[in-house]
């Protein structure tokens, strides 16, 4: 082979290692921002995929997989990583060289990894990830021997620093020469060790480990006193309850400006509109479907931002899998595996990855109860709605030194936990499985976020957000606004032209359903492309009270529903969308991820019940006060 | 009269978009895949191949890559179709 087409062929790496080794900042530091991220189809976990070119023009294709402590996998993520290590997986090819991303901080784990994966006879690069964390800790170790010990290379990385993977590549292009030939000569047969196997494995790493020098990096005493604080039974609770009002008092207080700037520009834009068009249909769609439609949804960006914007910066700091240690307790109470903490952390920004997380929760049991509670934990999706019916019925005054409407909307997610944690008692109950089985999970140390991270995170929640409200739900307000304006109203009518089109036709039939629970047809008619997604309700709220009489643009639909509803109203579709499954793709995914139709159903079945009991309970109790 | 066929043909298409998205996943890259292979032969000069070529492939890569239920556009984690590189 010429030196031109070796050097433009790609190579396969795949990075391997303990969970939360660092692997994920790796890849982001070798792939820069050209990564992918894809699904293997079937009951699989995600990993990422990207690719960079070094500096001999090499490109290498690298392979972000999910962490373990072996390849010997009790878990269906961890099985995923065996399987793409043995090229064992349909429809991926076997990497020709591993990156075993350890963990310089936890050595002696990550040591047992690596003289796992070293039994697949695949080249191998080890990077010592986190040395600088390690060895401000005291951590010591002879590189060399190291590497001479376990007969691959060894470097120092610092994922999270510009110039923290450029020994790596250097290593890489050295290896990569030799990798394709070497892959050719693997062992085919590749059996689980055995427990005699696997103790000889621990006995030999602690082997190495003396052999290199190995000093085991101290605990700062810092962190030490913050987590005895921080993890305390009682003042944990404390400042987790604290930091969560911060951050619900922040969606309020900090957006506001940007949500008025938003407004008024989708207000000048339907001015413009106006002034320009003349009245006709294609005025009609364009102000009455399009922009009071998405105007209505896109103002609550800002708050979408500022509550990721702190889930981002929890994630970052550390503190995340301290609140999960801190909820440990409460979530065994109910009995929930420890493990079911971060796929329902996953399902305040979207319940699809919640859900997809589970497969790291080894009993089926415990997994599926965790699936069926989910959609109980506040999405993002639920913020526009939330957020516009706080802004229109709850008053924005000061309640000691909390916003109302902040506590309200604490309030709201508040109900969606505990619910949660009462289903999860009664599901368990019901089938009997109440084995308390403890979280154990490696706590990082504290560090300020990263402002890069925190950047890029937030343009990719901007980016998922403007491409629904420019996809899915323009196009559903387009179609709206036709089922809205045709047929016209006939010469004899008293009601607006709306209450005589197919979406009226629709909304009074839904109207007999949803009267009991206080819906007028209006919201009846927007649940329906509700059903889609979520915050597609708000949209076509602004677009059917825009076809009514009031003919105000979406920018001020706060105000128009505040004038038309009731607060009982109000309230009672606050507490539908606590519990209404009105995602279709959350249902779609746990028919995926459970392989049947039962679980979805149930879902939805009992999920509808208790948004309709919910909402009815609101709506009797709030007329009976007044 | 212009303006009602500007309104049609905005509806249909949002009709279109609409039913396609929620079409099931593995209906659509079945359907993707059909069309793919009936094109084929096409030459790109051709309409039907312009087609296959400036639609009915891309949207299969799209497919094929997001064909699983985690292909919500919520999901931070959904894939991203790699980048179509331009022949020189």
């Amino acid at each position: 082979m010429d030196d031109v087409s070796t050097r433009s062929r790609e190579l396969r790496i795949a990075l391997v290692g303990l969970p939360n080794c660092g692997k994920t900042a790796l890849f982001n530091r070798l792939t820069g921002s050209r990564q992918k991220v894809a699904n293997y189809p079937g009951v699989t976990v995600e990993r990422k995929e990207g690719s960079f070119t070094g500096p001999s023009r090499r490109r290498y294709r690298v392979l972000d997989l999910p962490g373990t402590y072996s390849l010997n996998p009790t878990t269906l993520d961890e099985a995923i990583t065996r399987d793409v290590a043995l090229g064992r997986l349909a429809g991926e090819a076997q990497p020709e060289l591993i990156v075993l991303v350890a963990d310089a901080t936890h050595l002696a784990l990550s040591l047992r990894l690596i003289l796992d994966v070293q039994r697949l006879g695949l080249p191998m690069i080890v990077a010592l990830n986190m040395s600088d964390i390690a060895r401000r800790r005291g951590f010591a170790i002879d590189r060399d021997r190291l590497a001479q010990e376990i007969g691959v290379p060894v470097v120092e990385t610092v994922a999270v620093a510009s110039a923290g993977a450029e020994q790596l590549i250097d290593q890489l292009e050295r290896a990569a020469a030799l990798a394709p030939e070497a892959i050719r000569e693997l062992p085919q047969d590749w059996t689980d060790p055995t427990a005699t196997e696997v103790a000889a494995s621990h006995a030999r790493a602690r082997q190495i480990l003396d052999a290199a020098g190995y000093r085991e990096p101290l605990r700062s005493r810092l962190v030490a006193t913050a987590d005895r604080l921080v993890m305390h039974p009682l003042a944990g609770m404390v400042i987790l309850a604290g930091l969560l009002f911060l951050v619900f008092q922040a969606v309020f207080s900090w957006a506001a400006v940007p949500m008025d700037w938003i407004d008024a520009g989708v207000g000048a834009l339907g001015q413009f509109i106006s002034g320009t068009l003349a009245d006709g249909l294609l005025k009609s769609l364009l102000i009455d479907g399009v922009l009071a439609g998405l105007g209505s949804v896109v103002v609550f960006l800002p708050q979408i931002l500022v509550l990721f914007l702190f889930i981002l910066a929890l994630e970052d700091s550390g503190y995340l899998p301290r609140a999960a240690y801190l909820l440990d307790r409460v979530m065994g109470s109910v009995g929930l595996s420890g493990r079911a903490f971060i796929p329902l952390l996953s399902s305040f920004a979207c319940a699809i990855p919640g859900i997809m997380a589970t497969r790291t929760i080894p009993n089926l049991r415990d997994r599926i109860a965790t699936i069926m509670i989910a959609p109980l934990m506040t999405c993002s999706a639920r913020l526009p709605v939330y957020a516009l019916l706080i802004a229109a019925f709850i008053p924005a005054r000061s309640v000691g030194w909390f916003n109302l409407q902040g506590l309200v909307l604490f309030a709201l997610y508040f109900a969606g936990i505990i619910s949660a944690l009462i289903v999860a008692w009664v599901m368990k109950r019901m089938t009997g499985g109440t084995t308390y089985r403890p979280l154990m999970l490696e706590l990082p140390d504290y560090q300020w976020p990263n402002l890069r991270n925190l950047a890029y995170g937030l343009w990719e929640r901007a980016q998922i957000f403007l491409a629904r409200v420019g996809g899915i739900i323009l196009a559903l307000m387009i179609v709206l606004w036709f089922l809205s304006s045709f047929p016209g109203a006939p010469a004899d009518a008293t009601q607006p032209p709306i209450y005589y089109s197919f979406a009226g036709m629709i909304g009074r039939a839904l109207e007999v359903v949803f009267a009991p629970i206080g819906f007028n047809w209006q919201i009846s008619i927007a649940l329906v492309p509700g059903m889609a997604a979520r915050e597609v309700a708000v949209g076509a709220l602004g677009t059917v009270y825009a076809m009514s009489d009031t003919g105000d643009l979406a920018s001020t639909l706060g105000p128009v529903i505040a004038q038309s509803w009731s607060l009982a109203t109000a309230l009672s579709l606050l507490a539908w969308y606590v519990f209404a499954p009105q995602c279709l793709s959350t249902l779609a995914i746990v028919k995926r991820e459970t392989n049947s139709w039962r679980y979805p159903l149930i879902m939805a079945g009992y999920l509808f019940a208790l948004a309709y009991l919910a909402a009815f309970i609101t709506y009797r109790v709030a007329l009976a006060l007044g | 009269m212009l303006q009602t066929v500007i309104v049609a043909l905005i509806v249909l298409a949002a009709v279109a978009y609409v039913a396609w998205s929620l079409w099931p996943a593995s209906a659509r890259l079945r359907a993707l895949q059909r069309l793919d292979a009936s094109l084929a032969p096409r030459s790109d000069t051709t309409p039907p191949g312009w087609l296959l070529r400036r639609v009915v492939r891309p949207l299969r890569v799209r497919a094929e890559i997001r064909s699983g239920c985690g292909a919500c556009s919520a999901n931070p984690s959904a894939p991203v179709p790699p980048r179509l590189v331009k022949k020189s």
